[in-house]
């Protein structure tokens, strides 16, 4: 009876192989120990060899196939034998089955992926979902080895994302998918209005004053005001602004309703009463909702710029770095200028650069005069 | 140490607990010449009453010895072959088995009953049966399956000594087999089975000489880089669940290897305690090699095949490592 | 019956005692089943007193003893108490059998019985094995095997009479031929009317008595016995008797019309009990003054053996699950 030569798992991490050459052809004898073909796995050669003597009477893969460890490469028997049964055939004397040695899809009747009872036992114990594991096991079957990969080295910590970090970790990733971002950014000079502020009769932070910027510029550029849902684009004609506030648990986007008829005290004081209640955990539905366009500033803790996410459905996000000192040459030479990198994340769907670009240059323009900031 | 043969193994337990104990004594069909080759000398030593050629009468003969069980002597009965116990099948399950329950404890029978199985060999389908399956469905009863001749030894003393019908089936392929057996007098204890080769892939339970054809099938499959951990219970009645449990946790797969037959066999109880008491250990599903539910032919042409082998261990194990 | 074998006085009204007790036993049992009070079949001895006490009391109380399901007179027939019989039957844990064997089971080992087996003819070689024990013991113990006639039919009193009359083995075989097996006559399955010539077949003495004459019985056991214990080997007696009573108690047989109400009359006028009394007065043994106040002191004992059964508890349901085994294996079984 012929038997065969399975592709052994030469490593613990070997996962699977290919046959590069064949070094014997069907009717040539075998000798125990003789090599019979030349394999290749995870770019080491190897040569398998024969387990014991018969002669070769045919292979199951072809060159250049890749096959997972332990799948039969090819039949060895006696001289002359036929191999058109498959060997271990249903002269049924033993148990052994008959059925291929590969199953299909691993799915069970409900359709979901087969898992060993070995797998499961450790996932129920490692608060593991298997849900949202693909299995390494034939089918796509988990087996132990899947779990254990994720539950990793003694000393790391290991959790479930959903459970630590909620919903946000989901929206982050549907905003991604849900729209075409891209991110715009410029150097606005705040040199003067850092002057003003440092005058103002009231406590008011840059994404307090930026935020008043973009409350008064905002309405003459649409659509980055405003929402999309699905097809739909609503442009809005009031500004609420959101502003991304981190708790040590997660962020926050508390929104200042109507933004373009408060002023910059109304403003920097509304914030801060919203930022207390987003520590205390005492926002209202009515504070976190209908927001048009959200800013967020990272310039506290020493980002020169970067791509912030749009909060989805809205349009557009205006991220704010450090204030920094640079020399600038100007008519007298060189000029030190206090410098804000602004970037401006938006859905590409919606809006193409140019209007972006104009956005953010009108608010630049803003920006450099400080006789826009009248307090009151 | 010296080695005996596993027939030279029963015949010395014998000769030692006859010598022991007076009580002991032997009855069956052909037993004072030693046809079988179980109880050479044993006649000339002990005389034809403890040596005791019986009529072909194995329902009365088993009565008797139970009758002489019941009034403190200890026989050994001696069926010969397997195939011959139907005939005694109400005395072993109506009186043997159910006597010490039945009776709240009045009384008991100490007898032992042996067997062997002879098959591949020719001998037909009347007298190729390998049925201790059978009895372990009868409460009452303790069975005992060596696989060396040192365990037959010790097995067989321990079933004269203790207080219960038990049952000893002796694999008539191993009966020339030959293995160390101390010369002593000891005791294997039943309920203990022992992991004759560990390994960490694969559990394969086997029962009597199929334990020697799973050390075989190690050895190829050892050179591929499987490893088996192969199990002999030693005794079905008392089954070491717990060996075999353990075992099965550590590999997460399981083979049991049985020359009876596959339904309700050996393999069905063992793989059974496995899905209901170690089922969380397991990496693949549970298999059994066993003869086919089927007469056994009498050419060898046909025979051939029908027990499983170490090359029939060695395929099951490697499609099972890949599942 | 010859002089030599007939029992003293004593024993003769000891025999009237225990065949009394079998009768107001099994009346007992069978008011309680008709009642719905014993889980289970019974099967009386009512009308076969005699043939079970004439038998047992030719033996030693260490004799042995082998019977089968119609069992309630055997224990009875060799002395042993009433209360836990009666306890055993309703399924009590003062019954002999711990509440474990019931009625078809009655087996007191106390006094020599070697179990009450109801698979028809199963004692058959265990009687022969006893026998064997004992002679191998160096002992002159005797054991004395009850069946019936359908049990003559089994396979196993073929084997058995074979085994004892080969080994010459210290047993006797006693047939109580009550006529029927269940419902069927027994000349309609044996062209031999006689079980007792087949006694020929194996070489060993073969007699039939007449079954309700208790000392008829006494005398051709008692006989057989002393054979057994000189070394001569096993005897058959067939006792020819006839049970009143149904095979097992129940609905069921009297809307079976095998057999014919004169015959049960005819056996009825042969009632072993007013025949074993008549004797007695016949021979001076007892008046009538003491049959009476041996009725009443029988009748004293059964209510005493009631009570007994009655109050006693019913066994731990935890019981159910332990005695599988003489020798338990701690962790296999429970012990």
């Amino acid at each position: 009876m012929a038997y065969e030569v399975l592709l052994p798992q030469w490593s613990m991490g070997m996962q699977d192989g290919q046959i590069t050459r064949w070094l014997k052809a069907p009717g040539d004898s075998v000798s125990q120990g003789e090599a019979i073909a030349e394999v290749e796995s995870s770019k080491v050669a190897s040569e398998l060899l024969a387990d014991r003597e018969g002669v070769f009477l045919r292979a199951l893969v072809e060159v250049g196939d890749t096959v997972p460890v332990r799948t039969p490469l090819c039949l060895i028997g006696a001289p002359g034998e036929r191999v058109d049964t498959m060997p271990a055939a249903a002269q049924g004397p033993a148990s052994a089955p008959v059925a291929p040695t590969l199953p299909g899809p691993a799915l069970a009747v409900s359709g979901a992926a087969q898992v060993t009872p070995r797998a499961r036992k450790l996932a129920i114990e490692n608060n593991i979902d298997l849900a949202q594991l693909r299995g390494s096991g034939p089918g796509g079957r988990i087996v132990e080895g899947d779990i254990e990969a994720l539950i990793g080295q003694p000393g790391d910590e290991t959790y479930s994302l959903a459970r630590r970090r909620g919903r946000i970790a989901e929206r982050l990733l549907a905003s991604l998918h849900g729209s075409a971002q891209l991110t715009l950014s410029r150097e606005i000079d705040v040199t003067d209005l850092a002057a003003r502020r440092a005058a103002l009769p009231f406590r008011a932070g840059w994404g307090d004053l930026i935020g008043y910027a973009v409350s008064r510029v905002l309405a003459r550029h649409p659509p980055f005001n405003g929402t999309v849902e699905g097809d739909r684009v609503r442009a809005s004609a009031i500004v609420n602004l959101g502003f991304a506030v981190a708790l040590t648990d997660g962020l926050v986007t508390p929104v200042i309703h109507d933004a373009g008829r408060k002023s910059i005290r109304e403003q920097a004081e509304l914030a801060a009463e919203l930022v207390t209640r987003a520590r205390c955990g005492t926002l209202r539905p009515q504070d976190v909702d209908g927001g048009t366009f959200t800013l967020s500033n990272l310039g506290g803790h020493g980002i020169d710029a970067f791509t912030p996410i749009v909060n989805p459905p809205q349009i557009a996000i205006l991220g704010l770095g450090r204030v920094r000192e640079l020399a600038q040459r100007d008519a007298a030479g060189i000029a030190w200028r206090q410098c804000m990198t602004v970037s401006l994340t938006f859905d590409h769907r919606v809006a193409d650069g140019v209007p972006a670009a104009v956005f953010l240059q009108d608010l630049a323009q803003f920006v450099a005069r400080p006789s826009n900031f009248e307090p009151a | 140490m010296r080695e005996l043969t596993f027939l030279e193994a029963i015949r010395e337990a014998q000769e030692q607990e006859m010598a022991r104990d007076p009580r002991v004594f032997i009855l069956g069909e052909d037993v004072s010449f030693n046809v079988y080759g179980s109880t050479g000398g044993l006649a000339d030593r002990f005389g034809l009453e403890r040596v005791r050629d019986t009529p072909i009468s194995e329902s009365g003969f088993t009565g008797v010895a139970i009758g002489a069980a019941l009034v403190g002597m200890r026989p050994i009965v001696d069926f010969t072959i397997a195939s011959f116990m139907y005939l005694a099948m109400d005395q072993l399950v109506s009186m043997a088995a159910k006597t010490a329950y039945m009776y709240g404890g009045q009384a008991h029978v100490p007898a032992v009953f042996r067997a062997a199985l002879f098959y591949n060999g020719g001998l037909a389908a009347q007298h190729s049966d390998r049925n201790y399956a059978m009895f372990m469905q009868v409460p009452g009863l303790k069975i005992a399956v060596p696989s060396t001749p040192h365990d037959a030894k010790g097995l067989l003393k321990t079933a004269v000594r203790d207080d219960d019908p038990v049952l000893m089936f002796e694999d008539g392929a191993l009966w020339g087999s030959r293995g160390e057996v101390p010369q002593d007098d000891y005791l294997i204890p039943f309920g203990q089975a022992v992991v004759r080769r560990e390994g960490s892939d694969l559990t394969v339970v086997a029962i009597g000489s199929r334990v020697r054809e799973a050390l075989t099938a190690a050895d190829t499959l050892a050179r591929e880089g499987i490893s088996l951990e192969v199990i002999d219970p030693r005794t079905l009645v008392p089954l070491d669940r717990p060996t075999i449990l353990a075992s099965v946790a550590k590999t997460g797969r399981a083979l049991v290897v049985d020359v009876g037959h596959k339904s309700c066999g050996v393999a069905s109880e063992i793989l059974a305690t496995i899905a209901e008491d170690g089922f969380w250990s397991l990496r693949a599903p549970l298999r059994r090699l066993t003869a086919p539910d089927m007469q056994i032919p009498f050419s060898p042409a046909l025979e051939k095949g029908f027990y499983p082998d170490a090359a029939q261990i060695v395929d099951a194990a490697r499609r099972l490592l890949q599942e | 019956m010859t002089a030599m074998l007939t029992p003293d006085p004593a024993t003769q009204l000891e025999m009237y005692r225990r065949m009394l007790r079998i009768r107001r036993f099994d009346e007992t049992v069978k008011t309680l089943f008709d009642r719905g009070r014993i889980p289970g079949s019974v099967h009386l001895s009512i009308g076969q007193e005699a043939e079970v006490v004439g038998a047992c009391m030719a033996l030693r109380r260490d004799d042995t003893m082998v019977g089968n399901h119609r069992s309630h007179g055997h224990p009875i027939g060799k002395g042993a108490a009433l209360g836990p019989l009666l306890a055993e039957i309703l399924g009590k844990a003062t019954g002999v059998n711990g509440g474990k064997g019931g009625s078809m089971h009655l087996a007191d080992f106390s006094v020599g019985s070697l179990g009450e087996s109801s698979i028809v003819g199963s004692g058959l070689p265990v009687a022969v094995g006893a026998a064997l024990g004992a002679k191998m013991q160096g002992s002159d113990r005797v054991c004395l095997c009850f069946f019936g006639d359908g049990a003559s039919n089994e396979g196993y009193f073929h084997e058995a009479l074979n085994m004892a009359s080969a080994w010459q083995v210290p047993v006797v075989f006693l047939c109580e031929n009550n006529g029927y097996g269940v419902t069927t006559a027994f000349g309609r399955i044996s062209r031999v009317p006689d079980v007792a010539a087949r006694a020929a077949a194996y070489g060993i003495p073969g007699q039939i008595v007449d079954g309700q004459d208790a000392l008829a019985v006494h005398a051709a056991v008692a006989q057989a016995v002393q054979r057994a214990r000189d070394g001569a080997g096993p005897s058959l007696i067939e006792a020819k008797t006839y049970r009143y009573p149904h095979h097992s108690e129940g609905p069921l047989y009297d809307a079976i019309a095998y057999r014919d109400a004169s015959e049960l009359a005819a056996w009825q006028a042969r009632d072993p009990l007013p025949l074993f009394a008549r004797h007695l007065e016949d021979t001076g043994i007892a008046d009538t003054a003491t049959l009476t106040s041996i009725e009443h002191a029988i009748a004293a004992e059964l209510a005493t053996a009631l009570e007994f059964a009655e109050q006693s508890p019913w066994p731990d349901p935890a019981e159910a699950h332990r005695g599988l085994y003489r020798t338990p294996i701690a962790g296999f079984d429970h012990a």
